[in-house]
């Protein structure tokens, strides 16, 4: 964009002006008061500050330009080309207000649209016009002449470009930082974001009581309310629970204190029906006692002397009954004696019987049999030693011969074999082959084979002679021979056995006598009858003698307890007449119970309710303290005006935290944005303020030194880095001309753009000015720039469009 | 003969507002005066009953000095009889609660306890009429009192039988959790009486009152929160012998609680705010007033002149500013900052998230003050 001319009919102090400006430099000058800053606002009043406004931004943005007496309505046209078309922007500020922006093709009136189509023209925001573009005793300016005229503080090059960019508008991040960290800490001291939380879960049983930060602050007044109403609630409920306890045993109290009352003459009665009860029943049991005593007295006394009576004759009869007892037994001995001998006799003739047969028999015991048992073992055990061996002998004669063979314990036999005829033979341990002209024996070891023949035939030849011995001619005989032999001598020894048994310790002889001296029979009852009536009668005397006894003790006692039998019946009429005072009270007691059906069970239900009545007035008293235990931590407020507290500090609680975490959020976007910005931000700035550096010093700092990304200083031609504070002040002029150029440069890019300045060259020495005059032709030449001043000698070294004021 | 009730209950005298300390005692105060014109309004419309249908006082441990300061205003009543219920928070424990004992020592012949649920008859008070009683004796109950009512043979030489109780209505109610002896209308139909009046919800019922109507609650006189958004209420009620009703709503509170929401986007906004709220309607009016919108800079630069303004005009406000912010927008942005300076790129930023305006306004207020 390149202002070609403006027009200002009237604004400020100037009625009906028009200027021309020109692409490149432009020059106005004029003397102070002349209209110069007059000029300036009304360029950027036309660009940025609609016609229509409201009362209060009238008078801020507009009133001041209203000519004094010269009426109610100030205008400006601002002619501009974009691309190589001319655009006329109009503004008429006052009574009659009105915007018109004239396109190459039609024309905006609407305030919107007009700003919408300014935006899309003009390279920049207004910030950055305002604050960099358009500077006219700028914020820039003032920054980088604080920068630069204050000895107190050193900064780095890299600082005041830093500032000069980031800080143009007069905000220092530094501050900013500081302010928010503050907030930052303010909002959340002591408060865990992360957990949501007090530090350490420090909640208001043991709170934080410094540096408590307003999160907190609100979460603890908050928490206490809440408390507050929790305790409120639960003392409520425990007070609910305590009374609900108390009532319920005033009710139960009331209850049984009630029956108790109704009660009382009733249960009186009662007791009194119990006893009466007790008496009567006391009353006829004695009767009864007195009535049975009454009755076997007398009886006692009749049994006692016909038992004393019968007593003398018991002993008579027990004597006559023990002899016949005697007799009976003596009997029963004989008998069993005869029987025994009967028996006796019996034995002995058999024993007899045996004996004679064991003597006719041939006696082969059981020793003789094992010796015959062992030759004819020993004669099969040669025999079997003998055939054990295998021998197996071919035999080819040259010629016909007649052989006689023997094969171990075999009878020898002839056989005839054929000339060149094999014939085998097979025996055990020994084979013998004779010719008539020869004999051969073959044996499986020789010498044992001839040792056990000669054992074999010696013990065939034993063998044989026991047999002889016994009359016998097998194994089996002798068995049988033996059998025999042991069968007849058992006989004999179990027929003196029992003939032993049957005489016991006696000999026969011994019996025979005893049978000889047994006397005549006599004739007696059986034992057993006799025993049988013996105790029987035995029994019957103890029992009459124990039935005297207790008689005789009973009457004792009697007498005893009751005196005599007259006494008996005075006894008998006293308790007659307690029983007839017993049973009249119960009769008068009747009215007062009757609608009790078991007294003794509503005996102790009275009673039951009594002592539960105690136990009840107990509890209420327990009631009564514990509420006024309760009562002493009574709550300041109910539970529910408590709980319309907790709603107005939890609403205060989030919004305080809404608002901390707001900050946290500003907080973290501006240390992202300050890391974003320091980090080759300046890279291309340091080429354009090399440039303008080096021209405006004649090339005795063409290089700027980076670290980090930041300038730290200029390196002069000698190699020598030279940081911000050793710069000379005019150097330091230089800088903030450069700064300012290299800026410029950075918002406009390669776009068509203005840059106003005032008075640019004012502060440098006249060399520097020439350079600087120099230098901003030179950028005259891509960009237009409008400077303003009041040096007609600046004027001149700067050439271009000149324009007097 | 016709009877004519003055009907009110929930007063909880003694409440402390501990939450709003510039006007606790005025707040506490207010309820005393409540019930001293309710009294001459009642007096004034020649009411034959006066009741009090429960939570007269906040709390069973009470002042005494306030206790019989209560007694005498009710004592001030110049109709047949007051009768006042133990409610859930002034609940009744036969034989133990000293409230009530003071209650009783202090007050008139005229004012009457019902503090049993039986039959009382007020015949010896020259009123044909039996109350029926429903009291509390504890803060919370998940059962109601009005059982022993239903199966009670009415004496039908009496004209009226009216009972009174203490808690919720199902279908009317916040009682959630059954724990304020819950009532159902069925319930309270079941008992076959000309008329109940109820205590414990602060606000009226029914709402839109018909002839049919016989279930009454009066809402408190005076409201005692932010959460109780009428003007006070109380009922009089009417009955004639044929049992038909009456009933005229009163409005009776000193204080009024109100929630106001604003949202302000430009300077007429905020006038028609200033307007609404410059009558002399409000001086005992507490307002919640909640302010939300984005305001141009000029426009929120007043808003504490604004609060200033409605301040004086209202007995009590709750400011909450937290949702108006200025109107901080890209433009403005770019019209105030040079691009790519910290506050355009932090402040643009802030911008992109249109719900973060809190986090805008507070980052364009710090930079702002860090401006030189």
């Amino acid at each position: 964009m390149i202002i070609t001319n403006i027009k200002l009919n009237p604004f400020g102090g100037l009625i009906n002006k028009e200027i021309d400006f020109e692409k490149g430099l432009n020059v106005i000058i004029g003397p102070n008061e002349a209209g110069k800053s007059t000029i300036f606002n009304a360029i950027q009043k036309v660009f940025f500050t609609p016609s229509k406004l409201d009362k209060r931004a009238f008078k801020n943005e507009i009133e001041r330009f209203i000519p004094l007496g010269g009426g109610d309505t100030i205008k400006v046209e601002l002619q501009f080309l974009f691309n190589g078309e001319t655009f006329t922007l109009k503004r008429t500020w006052g009574a009659s207000p009105s915007s018109e922006l004239v396109l190459p093709k039609g024309t905006l009136t609407n305030e919107d649209a007009i700003v919408s189509k300014l935006e899309s023209l003009l390279p920049a925001k207004e910030g950055t016009y305002k604050s960099v573009l358009m500077t006219y005793q700028s914020g820039l300016s003032k920054t980088l002449d604080d920068l630069i005229h204050d000895p107190e503080t050193l900064y780095s090059l890299g600082d005041i470009i830093r500032r000069s960019i980031l800080e143009t508008d007069g905000v220092s991040i530094d501050r900013f930082k500081q302010k928010i960290d503050k907030l930052f800490i303010d909002h959340f001291s002591r408060w865990d974001n992360a957990k949501n939380f007090p530090e350490k879960g420090r909640g208001i049983e043991n709170p934080w009581k410094k540096d408590v930060g307003y999160i907190l602050e609100s979460y603890y007044e908050n928490e206490n309310v809440k408390s507050y109403y929790e305790s409120a609630l639960e003392y409520e409920n425990n007070l609910d629970e305590i009374n609900q306890s108390i009532s319920n045993c005033q009710r139960i109290i009331t209850e049984k204190q009630t029956y108790l009352q109704e009660n009382k003459k009733a249960v009186e009665a009662a007791r009194k029906l119990q006893r009466m009860n007790a008496e009567l029943e006391a009353a006829q049991l004695k009767i009864k006692t007195l009535s049975d005593v009454n009755n076997k007295w007398p009886v006692l006394e009749n049994e006692i002397t016909k038992l004393e009576r019968e007593s003398p004759q018991w002993d008579v009869r027990l004597s006559a009954l023990k002899k016949e007892k005697e007799e009976a037994e003596q009997l029963e001995n004989k008998k069993k004696l005869l029987e025994k001998f009967g028996r006796v006799d019996k034995r002995k003739k058999e024993l007899e019987v045996a004996e004679k047969e064991f003597e006719s028999i041939m006696k082969l015991t059981d020793d003789s049999l094992e010796v015959i048992r062992d030759a004819d073992a020993t004669i099969k055990e040669l025999k079997a030693s003998i055939g054990a061996g295998k021998l197996t002998i071919n035999f080819t004669p040259k010629r016909d011969l007649t052989l006689d063979i023997q094969k171990d314990l075999e009878d020898s036999y002839f056989h005839e074999v054929k000339g060149n005829e094999t014939i085998q033979f097979e025996a055990g341990g020994r084979l013998k082959i004779e010719h008539s002209d020869w004999a051969l024996e073959v044996a499986s070891g020789k010498e044992s084979v001839e040792i056990n023949l000669q054992n074999y035939k010696e013990a065939e030849k034993k063998l044989h002679d026991l047999f002889e011995e016994y009359g016998v001619e097998s194994l089996d005989a002798v068995i049988e021979l033996n059998k025999s032999y042991n069968r007849h001598f058992g006989d004999v020894k179990s027929a003196r056995k029992n003939l032993d048994d049957e005489l016991g310790t006696e000999s026969y002889e011994e019996l025979e006598n005893k049978i000889h001296e047994l006397g005549p029979e006599k004739k007696t009852r059986p034992v057993a009858v006799i025993v049988e009536e013996l105790v029987g009668f035995d029994k019957d005397i103890e029992k009459k003698k124990e039935e005297l006894t207790q008689s005789q003790e009973q009457i004792r006692k009697y007498i005893n307890e009751y005196e005599s039998k007259e006494n008996l019946l005075t006894i008998y009429a006293e308790a007659a007449k307690q029983k007839k005072d017993a049973s009249e009270n119960i009769k008068a007691l009747a009215p007062l119970l009757e609608n009790t059906d078991d007294i003794d069970l509503f005996i102790e239900k009275y009673e039951k309710t009594s002592e539960e009545l105690e136990s009840e007035k107990e509890n209420r008293t327990g009631g009564l303290l514990q509420r006024a235990e309760l009562e002493k931590n009574m709550p300041e407020q109910s539970a529910e005006e408590f709980k319309k507290q907790l709603a107005e500090t939890e609403e205060q609680f989030q919004a305080v935290l809404r608002k901390g975490k707001a900050i946290a959020r500003i907080k973290d976007m501006a240390f992202e944005i300050s890391e974003q910005m320091n980090s080759g931000l300046y890279d291309e700035l340091k080429n354009d303020l090399e440039k303008f550096v080096s021209a405006l010093t004649n090339g005795r700092y063409a290089q700027v030194e980076l670290e980090e990304g930041l300038p730290q200083g200029f390196i002069r031609d000698d190699g020598e880095l030279l940081t911000y504070e050793l710069l000379s002040a005019g150097t330091k002029d230089v800088l903030a001309m450069a700064l300012r150029l290299s800026m410029a440069g950075h918002f406009l890019k390669n776009a068509d753009g203005f840059l106003i300045m005032d008075d640019p060259l004012v502060d440098l020495d006249p060399e520097r000015q020439k350079k600087a005059a120099e230098l901003l032709r030179k950028y005259a030449e891509e960009k237009q720039i409008l400077i303003f001043t009041c040096h007609p000698s600046h004027a001149e070294l700067l050439e271009g469009h000149q324009i007097m004021l | 003969m016709s009877l004519k009730i003055f009907l009110t209950s929930d007063l909880h005298l003694g409440m402390k507002f501990a939450g709003y300390p510039k006007v606790q005692s005025e707040l506490t105060e207010a309820r005393f005066a409540t019930l001293e014109n309710l009294v001459q309004r009642a007096n004034h419309e020649n009411c034959n009953l006066f009741v009090v249908a429960g939570d007269l006082f906040d709390r069973v441990s009470i002042a005494k000095s306030n206790i019989i300061r209560a007694a005498q205003i009710l004592s001030e009543f110049q109709g047949n009889l007051v009768t006042v219920l133990p409610g859930n928070h002034d609940f009744i424990i036969r034989g133990q609660n000293d409230l009530w004992a003071i209650f009783k020592e202090s007050s008139g012949d005229n004012v009457k306890i019902l503090g049993d649920r039986q039959i009382e008859p007020l015949h010896h008070y020259d009123l044909d009429v039996h109350l029926y009683p429903a009291p509390c004796e504890a803060k919370h109950s998940d059962e109601n009192h009005i059982n022993w009512i239903k199966e009670l043979p009415k004496n039908e030489d009496v004209t009226f039988h009216i009972g009174v109780a203490h808690g919720s209505l199902e279908g009317f109610s916040p009682d959630f959790d059954k724990e304020y002896y819950p009532m159902t209308v069925s319930e309270l139909n079941d008992c076959k009486l000309d008329i109940w009046l109820i205590g414990h919800t602060h606000s009226q019922y029914p709402v839109r009152p018909s002839s049919q109507d016989r279930i009454f609650y009066p809402a408190t006189p005076e409201p005692d929160g932010f959460d109780c958004m009428h003007d006070g209420k109380a009922w009089i009620i009417e009955m004639d012998e044929t049992k038909r009703i009456n009933p005229s709503s009163l409005t009776t509170g000193t204080y009024r609680f109100q929630h106001g929401e604003a949202e302000l986007n430009r300077s007429s906004d905020v006038e028609t705010l200033l307007k609404k709220y410059s009558s002399n309607d409000y001086k005992r009016t507490l307002l919640k007033l909640k302010l939300k919108g984005r305001l141009p800079t000029e426009e929120y630069k007043r808003l504490p002149c604004l609060k200033e303004n409605i301040e004086e005009q209202l007995f009590y406000i709750h400011w909450d500013d937290a949702d108006i912010f200025e109107k901080i927008t890209q433009d403005i942005i770019d019209k105030e900052f040079t691009e790519g300076s910290f506050p355009h790129k932090l402040l643009s930023s802030l911008a992109d998230d249109i719900e973060d305006v809190e986090a805008l306004q507070i980052a364009y207020d710090l930079i702002n003050e860090v401006k030189q």
